[in-house]
């Protein structure tokens, strides 16, 4: 590959390095189409898009978090449990719609929170604390709920993610778009995105530069519950049903969407706006092998290969001391 | 058998460009004990890491015995009975003493073939330092629990024990700084182990407290930039000897430009009083508008220390108090309180303090200046960003493809410049440098000096701690000298009358 790579200029080397990840999302659909062309008709599209959405929320938010080269793998879980807060506020509660929204949200931020203390303040690894809390969410829901289903019938809900507002897309993937650009814009574009790549790339220089580094951290993880709290109010508002495991794929979906789209695991390198790259991979390959009936099993094993084989064309190592 | 243990001949080492030891050649005799001496960066590490594989030379030979050296790793260099006690301690925490011993070489000491035979090995370790006097240190605690002046006797046993494992019988040791963090008692008994020692081998001590080693080494060598300055023997051995070799170099009056330096100043911008805690006591100085107040020191003096408390740099010494501008600084927050009112800080370690490497030079500038560079409250405008990077690229000549190039591929000397900038983009009135021109080439240095100058024109305080005697007697309007964690000396550095090195290299040790 090095030696590969030696064939071009730096500069050729960045285009190529922008244009790989494009090329990868299109020779996918070129492949899948020509395995079974119903992977490119309007009800498979809108699936696709149906199924990526939450993906992309989660894993925006959570990109600020691997960003200053801590993880968050409460991201599921908070996921699980905002969506649980919103059913029971439904369901049980009786609350208007607005109010189980904003209590699901403002649930997950209070988690965020938590790990952004436990992480800067009692410092404890990130990986660790969000482990512990992912735990303490999962028996949360189950207590909470009983270990049942939370049905509930909501015409807000409903609207919010399926219904539609322009043309026949469902609202959820308008909904993700319009978080992911907002998230995109405040990680390339504001002063918190910036000090969040510093903090990532050079503590000690970010500090000395007069920054509280702790907030900017707390920060992050606050942010990347927050967008977990959003992801889970859609999801439940797509099913109408909480069910206490309904987060679970969004961990490892979202952290792989993440370092395919090119965040290096290692912090200060990478952005939100590269994290969609990663997640219409994803979102790709899994629709992709469903529609071209692979089994199962088979399923699994391939996505495992293509997250690798994503990995390796889309990181920018020149800008890592060391893989770890 | 030949007359010298080892010899060295005309060694050098460079890296990159930069030339940190050139030409040197010394020998160290059988049961014998050299001193080498020199000033910060004299170059007195680097050549007992060459000599003990740690680093390969650039250019010379050695000669160990009677055959040539040339040690491709420090593994290697042990086999060969050259051991280094390091400056930072090499042992491993949590592992216990006698594993500690024959960490590496553990495949002596198998059983069956494959399994660890703990207890011959627990055996050899025991009887060993029994041997060597230092039947006090129990083999079996974990290196952690050892107060640090033992684990530096294990190490220096290590180095027996190793060479003599190998079939040597007259190691060499070599010892980086060894007294450099332990008190007056473990000194002595370190001093009187090396002495016990020597008629089995020989020893190379580094350092830079000479007063120490006089009545310890029997010859010293002294470094200077990077090259041997002299040899020092017997009777002629004293400090003030020592020191002449030390320094010695003719200030270039135009590098530092001294006829810039201004010989009166304004109100008091920058005051520490009585600032006490880990390292430092009692230290009290102040700085005002248009001074450029110089700290020197050797390394561990308590200089860094007093940065760190002014710039809020963790951890920094609590009690005391430090005012800026008139209002004494909170000790939470103080690295963002600092910035707010006005200080700006360039810190000693460039790479992970100064810069963030992987960012382009507009945005490395930009950042302590965010709203700077901002239309709308929160959001950075490119455009703003690339025009303040371009103004001041210009104004101290950084020499760049542009502002969106990262800094990391910048050179020494212009990532300092960016550093500066960081600063200059800002309306300070204090500036903390701490060597500001380290690993910076002659032609950035000038012109980092020229920067300096102009801030004090303008009336910034500026506050220098520097390894560089030049620097700081070419720099500076005043010098302090701290040792010890205290101030042990103010000297008047006014144009017509600059101290010379050995005024304040005096006052150092």
């Amino acid at each position: 590959m090095r030696g590969f790579l030696t064939l071009f200029s730096d500069r050729q080397l960045a285009i190529l390095r922008a244009v790989l990840p494009l090329l990868v999302i299109f020779a996918l659909i070129a492949l899948f189409y020509s395995i079974n062309p119903r992977f490119l008709s309007t009800p498979n599209l809108l699936n696709l898009l149906r199924q990526s959405a939450v993906l992309l929320i989660v894993a925006s938010g959570l990109t600020f978090v691997i960003l200053i080269g801590s993880i968050d793998l409460s991201i599921g879980a908070i996921v699980t449990f905002s969506a649980i807060v919103t059913a029971l506020m439904l369901s049980t509660v009786q609350a208007p719609a607005f109010v189980a929204i904003v209590v699901g949200i403002l649930a997950a931020v209070g988690v965020g929170l938590v790990n952004g203390f436990l992480i800067v303040k009692g410092r404890i690894p990130s990986f660790v604390a969000t482990l512990g809390t992912m735990t303490v969410l999962g028996g949360a829901t189950v207590w909470l709920t009983g270990g049942r289903n939370v049905l509930f019938r909501d015409e807000t809900l409903r609207w919010l993610a399926s219904g539609s507002t322009i043309g026949i897309i469902p609202n959820v993937a308008l909904w993700a778009i319009l978080i992911f650009l907002v998230l995109a814009f405040v990680g390339a574009r504001t002063h918190f995105g910036r000090l969040i790549l510093a903090t990532g790339a050079a503590p000690t220089t970010t500090m000395l530069s007069g920054y509280n580094v702790v907030r900017i951290k707390i920060f992050a993880f606050v942010l990347s519950a927050f967008a977990a709290g959003i992801g889970g109010v859609m999801m439940v508002a797509r099913t109408s049903a909480g069910t206490i495991r309904m987060g679970d794929d969004l961990l490892l979906d979202g952290i792989a969407a993440v370092v395919i789209g090119g965040t290096a695991l290692s912090g200060g390198s990478g952005g939100v706006h590269k994290t969609i790259v990663g997640v219409a991979i994803i979102a790709i390959v899994k629709n992709g092998l469903n529609v071209a009936q692979v089994h199962p099993y088979n399923q699994t094993l391939l996505t495992g290969v293509i997250v690798i084989g994503a990995v390796a064309v889309t990181l920018d190592r020149t800008r890592l001391a060391f893989v770890k | 058998m030949t007359e010298w243990l080892l010899s060295t001949e005309g060694l050098a080492k460079s890296y990159g460009d930069i030339r940190v030891l050139s030409d040197i050649s010394i020998r160290i005799g059988y049961n014998e004990i050299v001193g080498i001496a020199g000033e910060n960066g004299a170059g007195k590490s680097t050549v007992l890491k060459l000599i003990s594989g740690v680093v390969a030379p650039t250019e010379g030979a050695m000669v160990l015995g009677s055959a040539q050296y040339r040690p491709v790793s420090y593994r290697n260099a042990v086999t060969m009975g050259v051991s280094m006690v390091f400056q930072e301690q090499a042992l491993i925490g949590n592992l216990r003493i006698y594993e500690n011993i024959f960490y590496g070489f553990e495949d002596s000491f198998t059983r069956a073939g494959f399994a660890l035979d703990h207890r011959r090995m627990r055996a050899e370790a025991r009887e060993r330092l029994n041997d060597l006097g230092f039947s006090h240190i129990d083999v079996d605690v974990l290196a952690d629990d050892l107060p640090f002046h033992d684990r530096q006797m294990v190490e220096i046993a290590r180095a027996f024990i190793l060479s003599e494992h190998s079939g040597i019988s007259h190691p060499l040791i070599l010892l980086d700084e060894p007294t450099a963090s332990i008190g007056e008692r473990e000194i002595t008994l370190l001093f009187d182990a090396v002495r016990r020692l020597r008629d089995k081998a020989s020893f190379v001590i580094v350092t830079h407290k000479l007063s120490e080693y006089m009545d310890l080494c029997d010859r010293i060598y002294v470094f200077k930039d990077g090259q041997l300055a002299g040899e020092v023997a017997g009777p002629e051995m004293d400090t003030e000897t020592i020191h002449r070799l030390m320094v010695g170099r003719i200030r270039d009056e135009a590098l530092y430009h001294e006829n810039k330096q201004r010989d009166a100043y304004g109100d008091v911008r920058l005051e520490v009083s009585n600032l006490d805690g880990q390292d430092v006591s009692a230290v009290s100085l102040t700085v005002a508008e248009g001074e450029i107040l110089g700290i020197g020191g050797l390394i561990g003096c308590g200089k860094e220390e007093v940065v760190r408390a002014i710039v809020g740099q963790q951890p920094f010494p609590e009690n005391g108090r430090v005012t800026l501008c008139g209002d004494p600084l909170p000790i939470k927050n103080r690295a963002t309180v600092v910035k707010s009112r006005g200080l700006g800080y360039v810190p000693k370690e460039r790479k992970s303090e100064g810069i963030v490497g992987y960012m382009s030079v507009a945005e490395n500038i930009s950042l302590p200046s965010l709203p700077l560079v901002s239309t709308v409250r929160g959001v950075i405008s490119r455009k703003k960003e690339s025009i303040l990077a371009k103004r001041l690229i210009e104004r101290l000549s950084i020499r760049t493809r542009g502002p969106a190039q990262d800094v990391v591929y910048l050179s020494g000397g212009n990532q300092q410049k960016v550093v500066l900038a960081k600063w200059l983009a800002r309306d300070i009135s204090v500036m903390v440098l701490h060597n500001p021109t380290r690993g910076v080439d002659v032609g950035a240095k000038s012109e980092i000096y020229q920067i300096v100058r102009e801030l004090a024109a303008k009336g910034v305080a500026i506050l220098m701690v520097s390894d560089d005697l030049l620097e700081l007697i070419g720099l500076s309007n005043r010098i302090l000298v701290m040792r010890e964690g205290r101030i042990s000396a103010e000297i008047d550095a006014q144009v017509s009358a600059k101290p010379g090195e050995r005024d304040i290299v005096r006052h150092m040790t």
